[in-house]
């Protein structure tokens, strides 16, 4: 069962059945778009008429021969292409033909952060966009209690974001992390000293990894009461992360520094 | 009947390694591998399907957090790896362990298993351990692939000299930004700059030396703190992680060279130039080159 923004998830059923080419599901990650579309799209398509695109340009030449043929079983075949704004050059160059001319009975359903921040070639082939909002405070404790035990700490902390709370529930590391941010917001020696928190430490390029870093670290050092200049130097850090190579723990210490100097 | 074999540990590499050979030396005619939980149904079916080939198979179970169910007829191999909890079953044949190798400060256990490497392969790396763990750190998948180069080009036997591994090992140009640095903290500036060039000719490597000059950085501005703090030389030692006679050696001869406040723009600096270099920014040799200027000046002005 997915929690919460159900007049969108029957707008966007109901404008699959309808026949609207390309929709777009927008809103910040971590909202449940994704789980969304893989809970209820098996209800309108079978599994062989349903494709959600691997990333990346291979995934881009595998959704165009998915489109190439007509469905087996119902009237419509579903293309489902997720974190559009994550998509490369070539990868955006290779749906763009789909997008403009898609087949009488493909729907193309993409789901991405901000549908602003996308070509605008690729930005004006979409019919109808829908915007997922965060959960308010009744839908994200009827939510947590799906997740056996319930945190009420990390309820607060994840402002109405199931797909954040899934992800930090029950990981040590993740509660080291807020416990970090909050030390290190009080610009404290120890916290430029001390081992940087594993899961700073043990980031790679996993993009989605570092984006629940990220809003952990940002919804805890807000959370910490820390004056406007304390929790900028935090924001700077989270944003650094939305660049996947970087390494995490240098600009972890870098924030440390510039906290204590503060 | 069938085999169960559980691995658990902190490294990786030596955990994939050792799973791989335990399917190798099983004389398996099939091996598969299966990412768990995602790919468990697929490992179910496999497994009791009957095996095409008529021979043992071999399947290794990536990422469990228990010990899947395991067909009970068949005379194939399961290897089971999992994180850093072990996990148990009494029906295991073997169960092994892999800890993280530890780099410092007394036992170092990666140098250790380098020379360990060297036996395997019947060559001696005593030698070259040293500068091998110097250049690789720890880790254990660099260094083994460091290892099996020299294996291929020495004959069986011969003892590594450094003349036989400079060659092949990565990173073993005969420039790198441990130059710049020492000339950055020598104050040489005209010195540092021909270091810097000679880097950036050779291709680009202005990730590289922002790489080094961040941990050059960071380890010169803890120290201050710790110095600041007047914090013992054993306790700063172990704190920044260095074995005590590199302390001070490195870091009390460079006590001073630049105030914490310069150490912080610095970092600043360069944490910026990071960002901007894995952008695909193309200012930010530009950005790096002054730095280096900066640092050495300011080191020069204290050392008048």
């Amino acid at each position: 069962m997915i929690f919460g923004n159900s007049s969108q998830q029957a707008q966007v059923l109901e404008l699959v059945r309808s026949g609207t080419k390309v929709l777009c599901l927008a809103g910040e990650p971590h909202l449940g778009k994704s789980s969304f579309l893989r809970e209820e799209l098996p209800s309108l398509a079978s599994d062989s008429d349903l494709l959600f695109a691997p990333p990346g340009a291979d995934g881009a030449r595998e959704a165009r021969s998915f489109a190439a043929s007509e469905p087996v079983h119902g009237d419509f075949k579903v293309l489902v292409v997720e974190d559009a704004l994550r998509l490369s050059d070539s990868a955006q160059d290779a749906y763009l033909k789909l997008l403009e001319e898609p087949p009488s009975s493909l729907r193309i359903v993409l789901t991405a952060e901000d549908p602003w921040a996308m070509r605008p070639a690729i930005r004006s082939r979409l019919r109808k966009t829908v915007r997922w909002g965060v959960l308010s405070g009744d839908e994200m404790s009827s939510f947590a209690e799906t997740v056996e035990p319930v945190d009420p700490a990390l309820i607060t902390m994840v402002h109405g974001r199931p797909g954040l709370y899934n992800r930090a529930h029950g990981k040590k590391y993740y509660a080291d992390l807020v416990a970090a941010v909050r030390s290190v917001v009080g610009g404290s020696l120890h916290s430029f000293m001390d081992p940087v928190p594993e899961a700073v430490d043990r980031l790679a390029g996993d993009v989605d990894e570092r984006s629940v870093v990220s809003h952990l670290c940002r919804f805890a050092a807000i959370a910490s009461g820390g004056s406007r200049e304390r929790v900028r130097c935090v924001l700077k850090f989270c944003s650094t992360l939305s660049v996947p190579s970087v390494n995490a723990g240098v600009h972890w210490l870098r924030m440390a520094s510039d906290l204590l100097a503060l | 009947m069938t085999t169960l074999v559980l691995i658990s540990g902190e490294e990786e590499f030596l955990m994939e390694r050792a799973a791989r050979e335990e399917a190798v030396h099983s004389l398996a005619s099939e091996a598969s591998e299966y990412r768990l939980p995602g790919q468990l149904e697929d490992f179910l079916f496999e497994s009791q399907a009957f095996p095409l080939s008529g021979g043992r198979r071999a399947f290794i179970l990536w990422g469990a957090k228990e010990v899947p169910p395991i067909p009970s007829v068949g005379d194939d191999l399961v290897i089971v790896v999992s994180g850093k909890k072990p996990l148990q079953d009494k029906r295991a044949a073997r169960s092994l362990k892999f800890p993280k190798l530890k780099a410092y400060p007394d036992n170092n256990e990666v140098v250790r298993w380098v020379l360990k490497e060297g036996e395997r392969l019947n060559i001696d790396l005593s030698r070259v351990a040293g500068a091998l763990f110097v250049n690789s750190g720890s880790c254990l998948r660099k260094l083994s692939t460091e290892i099996e180069k020299f294996s291929a080009a020495v004959p069986q036997g011969t003892v590594v000299s450094p003349e036989d591994a400079r060659p092949l090992m990565c990173f073993s140009a005969d420039i790198s930004p441990k130059d710049i640095i020492e000339s950055i903290c020598g104050g040489q500036t005209v010195r540092a700059l021909a270091f810097y060039d000679r880097l950036q000719e050779r291709g680009d490597e202005t990730g590289w030396i922002i790489a080094y000059m961040q941990r050059h950085v960071l380890q010169q501005l803890r120290f201050e703190l710790l110095h600041e703090h007047r914090v013992s030389d054993e306790d700063a030692a172990a704190s920044l992680g260095v074995p005590l006679f590199v302390f001070r050696k490195m870091q009390l001869s460079r006590r001073g060279l630049w105030s914490g406040g310069s150490l912080r723009a610095s970092l600043d600096t360069l944490c910026d130039l990071d960002v901007a270099h894995k952008r695909g920014e193309t200012f930010v040799r530009f950005g790096l080159e002054s730095e280096v200027v900066r640092l050495s000046e300011e080191a020069r002005d204290v050392k008048r």
